[in-house]
C-alpha cells in the first residue's frame, strides 16, 4: 500500500473551514492562507513574467478575498475556486500594467517582445483546480487514478499493480473521475 | 442496445478500448455528450501538475498581515490616555443608513476543526447610539483578556475610519485601541498596563483622518465590557 499524507484534507474540512472564513474568523483566514496559499501562487507564478509581480498578486488575492468574504457563497462554489477567480483578477491588473509599461519601453527601445506562456487562465486555473480535488482523493482511489491517468495503464493493469479486482478498481476509476469532473462543473472556468 | 455502464464510458474516456460499446456510442447522442464531458475532464487532469504545489514565500504572508493590520500593535507604545477634550456626543454626526442583521460573533462550531470556539468567549453587544442603525458585538477573545474581537454591522463607508476605545465615563479617562477594518471588524490588542475592570465601556467612534489622536467626541457604538 503506498504512504500517504494521514493530513490529507477532506471535503467537509475545507467546507468546514470556507464557512469559518466567511464568518469573519481570523484564525480561519490564516488556515486558508496555508490551505490554499501555494495553489493561487501557483497560478500567479505562471501567469506572470516576474516573481515580484506573482508574490504581489498572491497577497492581493488574500487581501481582497478577506475584505470581500461577505461575497463568498458556499453553497455556490469551493472556497479554492473563488479564490482563484479572484486570482484572475489581480493578475489580470497587474499584467495590464506590465503589458502597458512593456509596450511603452519597447515603444522606446523597439526591441522584440518575449513569447509569454500561452495557455489561458482559464486552463490555467481549471488544471490547479483537478489538482486540488486529485489531491483529496481516498489514498487507494488516487492512486488507481493517478496510474491510469498519467502512467497510461489499462484498469487490468491497474488492477494487477495495485493487487485489487477487477471491478473494484473500475469503480476507483469511475468515481474518481467523477469527483473530479464536478470539481470542473462547480468551479472551473475554460469552456468545453 | 443498453448504454454502456458508467465504469465503461469512464474507460474509454481514458482512451480505453471497450468491446461492443464503440457503435453504440457513435449513434447516441446522450453517450456522447456524457463521453465528451469525461474526455474533457480527463485532458484536463493530465495537463494538471500534480506535484504538491510549495507555499509562496513567508514575504507574501507578512504583505498580508501588513495590509489587513491584523498584527499586534507594537509594545513599546504608550495606551493613549486622552484627557477629556471634547464631551463625547451621543449620536453625533449620525449618518447611519438602513438597517442591516444585526451580527453575532458565534463563529460555527468545528466539528473537530482547530479554530476557537468564540461562542465560548464572554461576549456583549454593542448598541447604537442616536438614531443609528448599526449593530456590534464585542468578545474577549483569549483567555489572558488581552485580546477583544470587536464586530459590527451596518456602519455606513464614511470619510476617515471607525476606532475603538476603551471608556472609563466615571473618571473620565480612555485608552484608544486601534482601528475597525473595511468591513467592521477588528482583533484589537489591550495594552499592557491597561486593567480591563478599570475601564467598563467600549466605544467605536469616528474619526476624520486629521491626524489628531483625541478622540472625534462622534461615537457611533457603546457597549460595556462582558464581565
Amino acid at each position: 500500500m503506498t504512504t500517504l499524507d494521514a493530513r490529507r484534507p477532506s471535503v467537509e474540512d475545507d467546507l468546514a473551514l470556507a464557512l469559518a472564513f466567511a464568518t469573519g474568523d481570523e484564525t480561519a483566514l490564516r488556515e486558508t492562507y496555508d490551505r490554499w496559499g501555494g495553489l493561487v501562487h501557483a497560478f500567479c507564478v505562471r501567469s506572470l513574467a516576474s516573481r515580484a509581480d506573482a508574490e504581489e498578486a498572491t497577497a492581493q488575492v488574500f487581501v481582497n478575498a478577506w475584505r470581500g468574504r461577505s461575497g463568498f457563497d458556499a453553497g455556490r462554489g469551493s472556497l479554492a475556486g473563488w479564490l482563484l477567480g479572484i486570482a484572475r483578477r489581480a493578475v489580470a491588473d497587474i499584467s495590464a500594467a506590465a503589458t502597458r509599461e512593456r509596450a511603452l519601453r519597447e515603444a522606446l527601445e523597439q526591441v522584440r517582445p518575449v513569447e509569454e506562456d500561452s495557455s489561458s487562465p482559464d486552463q490555467l486555473v481549471d488544471r490547479l483546480l483537478v489538482a486540488d480535488a486529485m489531491a483529496q482523493l481516498r489514498p487507494e482511489q488516487r492512486r488507481a487514478v493517478g496510474l491510469a491517468f498519467y502512467d497510461g495503464l489499462t484498469h487490468s493493469q491497474v488492477a494487477a499493480t495495485m493487487g485489487l479486482p477487477l471491478g473494484t478498481t473500475k469503480t476507483h476509476i469511475r468515481r474518481g473521475l467523477a469527483v473530479l469532473r464536478r470539481r470542473l462543473e462547480v468551479d472551473g472556468v475554460a469552456p468545453e | 442496445m443498453s448504454h454502456p455502464s458508467e465504469d465503461d464510458l469512464a474507460l474509454l474516456a481514458l482512451g480505453e478500448p471497450v468491446d461492443d460499446v464503440d457503435a453504440h456510442v457513435r449513434s447516441c447522442a446522450a453517450c456522447e455528450r456524457e463521453l465528451l464531458a469525461l474526455a474533457s475532464t480527463v485532458d484536463t487532469a493530465r495537463r494538471a501538475e500534480l506535484t504538491d504545489l510549495p507555499p509562496p514565500p513567508p514575504a507574501v504572508w507578512q504583505r498580508i498581515a501588513d495590509e489587513l493590520g491584523l498584527h499586534e500593535p507594537a509594545p513599546a507604545s504608550r495606551p493613549r490616555r486622552t484627557p477629556w477634550r471634547r464631551p463625547l456626543l451621543v449620536g453625533g454626526a449620525a449618518l447611519l443608513a438602513a438597517a442591516a442583521a444585526a451580527v453575532s460573533l458565534l463563529v460555527l462550531p468545528l466539528g473537530g476543526g482547530p479554530s476557537p470556539a468564540t461562542s465560548a468567549r464572554p461576549s456583549a453587544p454593542l448598541t447604537a447610539l442616536g438614531q443609528a442603525a448599526a449593530t456590534g458585538r464585542v468578545v474577549l477573545a483569549d483567555g489572558a483578556e488581552r485580546s477583544l474581537v470587536v464586530d459590527t454591522s451596518g456602519l455606513p463607508e464614511a470619510d476617515g475610519f471607525y476606532e475603538v476605545w476603551l471608556l472609563d465615563l466615571d473618571q473620565g479617562r480612555m485608552v484608544a485601541l486601534g482601528a475597525l477594518d473595511d468591513a467592521g471588524h477588528g482583533r484589537l490588542t489591550v495594552p499592557d498596563g491597561v486593567r480591563l475592570g478599570d475601564y467598563p465601556e467600549v466605544d467605536v467612534s469616528l474619526e476624520p483622518d486629521d491626524g489628531d489622536p483625541a478622540h472625534s467626541g462622534d461615537s457611533v457604538l457603546r457597549g460595556r465590557l462582558p464581565a
